[in-house]
């Protein structure tokens, strides 16, 4: 029996650097200096009604404007399903409920902090304003959140190949959960610029945000970015043998050997402690490979795999790798067809995504 | 106690702060516009705000929704109801 193959026929960025105009590819590089990277918006009135602009919060404004953006670069302004992910939801709208329930002593409580501090406030808004009343689901498992909905987007388009699924992933950057990471030693207790997160061999990462769209089906549209071949998902493995084992499993099962990849997407995030066990799966098996890092320019969420994928996406689409993002300096083959994506959150949660050029 | 006037302004940035009018300003609401439909455009979910906006500013409680129909056809009839009700 043939492997389904899965199409990504359109994308849509918001992320702490301008990756909002898919004509660009990281045209100038945004440093932060606090370790807490935000969004870089773009205008919301090119993409959202100003009459529903109003009410929405500053993160619901980017997800819906990057379902647009990537629904307009697929030329599909109509999906089947939507299916969202967002490890922590909205935070700051979660926040501002809670602080309610305190300050007014659970009385007197405003609809609006409640309706967008839901995790799936996203997957309905985009749903409500598409008129779309099919298939809608929103993954909140932590660092493995946006891996999950991948998995559902494909076997929605196992069962059925005709159809497309816009596929989100969203996560905002909040200060009161920087200071609770921060106490976890998740976060650098010293301040770097993002730039150099790769230069300093300390604990922590910088907490970042951001959301990405992706259109998928089983049929290619006119404008398809790449084919996704597999995921796969590893829940605290115990050493790095067990990400070894998965890596060859993800090779094996797509018929290639490590040495036909051509570009290796890597999502350590500058943690000296959890970058550990990816920094010896890649110096023992995949240290040949042009090697691309993007956390120095998201910092890390829990869905921060999305923004790899954009990447992975973006490198195959325009075949090229923006010098911001190579690390090793190694040349990719020409043409590039294989991408591996490895990401890591928190040491807790690794994921490969393989995609391919069709 | 305060005037129905010195009310119409609080109320203007009560709204506008409450409900996120960020294009609105106090000068360019006129406080006979409709709230809702043609005038400023607010919705059912806005009018739950308005309620809100009421209890924790004024002490005014409303629970009968008729009631809010009369109230929230300006920022004028607003002012009236408050001046004629606020608790604080």
């Amino acid at each position: 029996m043939n492997k389904p193959v899965y199409y990504i026929n359109g994308v849509g960025s918001i992320s702490p650097q301008r990756t909002f105009n898919n004509d660009e590819f990281l045209p100038e590089i945004s440093s932060y200096i606090e370790n807490k990277l935000d969004c870089v918006l773009p205008e919301f009135k090119d993409y959202i009604n100003p009459i529903q602009l109003r009410r929405l919060s500053r993160m619901l404004r980017a997800g819906l404007s990057a379902a647009i953006i990537c629904l307009r670069d697929s030329n599909n302004q109509q999906p089947d399903g939507i299916i969202t992910s967002t490890g922590d939801g909205f935070l700051r709208d979660t926040n501002k409920f809670l602080n309610e329930i305190f300050e007014f002593n659970e009385k007197q409580l405003t609809p609006t902090y409640f309706m967008q501090g839901t995790h799936n406030a996203l997957a309905g808004l985009v749903a409500l304003t598409l008129k779309c009343k099919g298939y809608n689901n929103t993954y909140v498992t932590s660092g493995l959140a946006f891996e999950t909905s991948l998995h559902d987007a494909m076997m929605q388009l196992n069962a059925d190949p005709d159809k497309t699924f816009l596929l989100g992933a969203l996560d905002e950057r909040d200060d009161a959960q920087y200071k609770i990471h921060l106490r976890t030693d998740n976060y650098k207790k010293e301040k770097i610029n993002s730039r150099s997160l790769f230069d300093n061999p300390t604990r922590g990462t910088l907490q970042g945000e951001g959301t990405c769209f992706f259109s998928l089906s089983g049929q290619p549209g006119s404008n398809v970015w790449g084919l996704l071949k597999d995921v796969k998902v590893i829940h605290k493995p115990e050493n790095a043998n067990e990400i070894r084992s998965a890596l060859h499993e993800v090779l094996t099962a797509n018929d290639l050997r490590a040495d036909q990849l051509d570009v290796l997407v890597n999502g350590v995030s500058g943690d000296v402690i959890h970058d550990q066990l990816l920094a010896e799966i890649v110096e023992t098996e995949l240290s040949f490979l042009p090697e691309v890092r993007f956390k120095h320019l998201c910092g890390e969420y829990c869905t921060a795999s999305s923004f790899g994928l954009w990447l992975g996406l973006s490198i195959l689409k325009k075949q090229v790798i923006p010098a911001s993002v190579l690390f090793n300096g190694k040349k990719p083959k020409n043409p590039i067809k294989h991408v591996l994506l490895l990401n890591q959150y928190f040491g807790r949660n690794y994921s490969f995504i393989l995609i391919s050029s069709c | 106690m305060q005037s129905v006037e010195e009310l119409i302004p609080q109320l203007k940035l009560l709204i506008i702060k409450q409900l996120n009018l960020e294009s609105v300003t106090p000068d360019a609401f006129d406080s006979d516009m409709p709230l809702f439909g043609e005038g400023l455009g607010l919705d059912s979910i806005d009018a739950i705000e308005l309620i809100v906006l009421l209890d924790r500013n004024y002490g005014i409680k409303l629970a009968d929704p008729k009631e809010g129909r009369k109230i929230f056809q300006s920022v004028r009839t607003m002012a009236e109801y408050v001046q004629q009700n606020s608790k604080k």
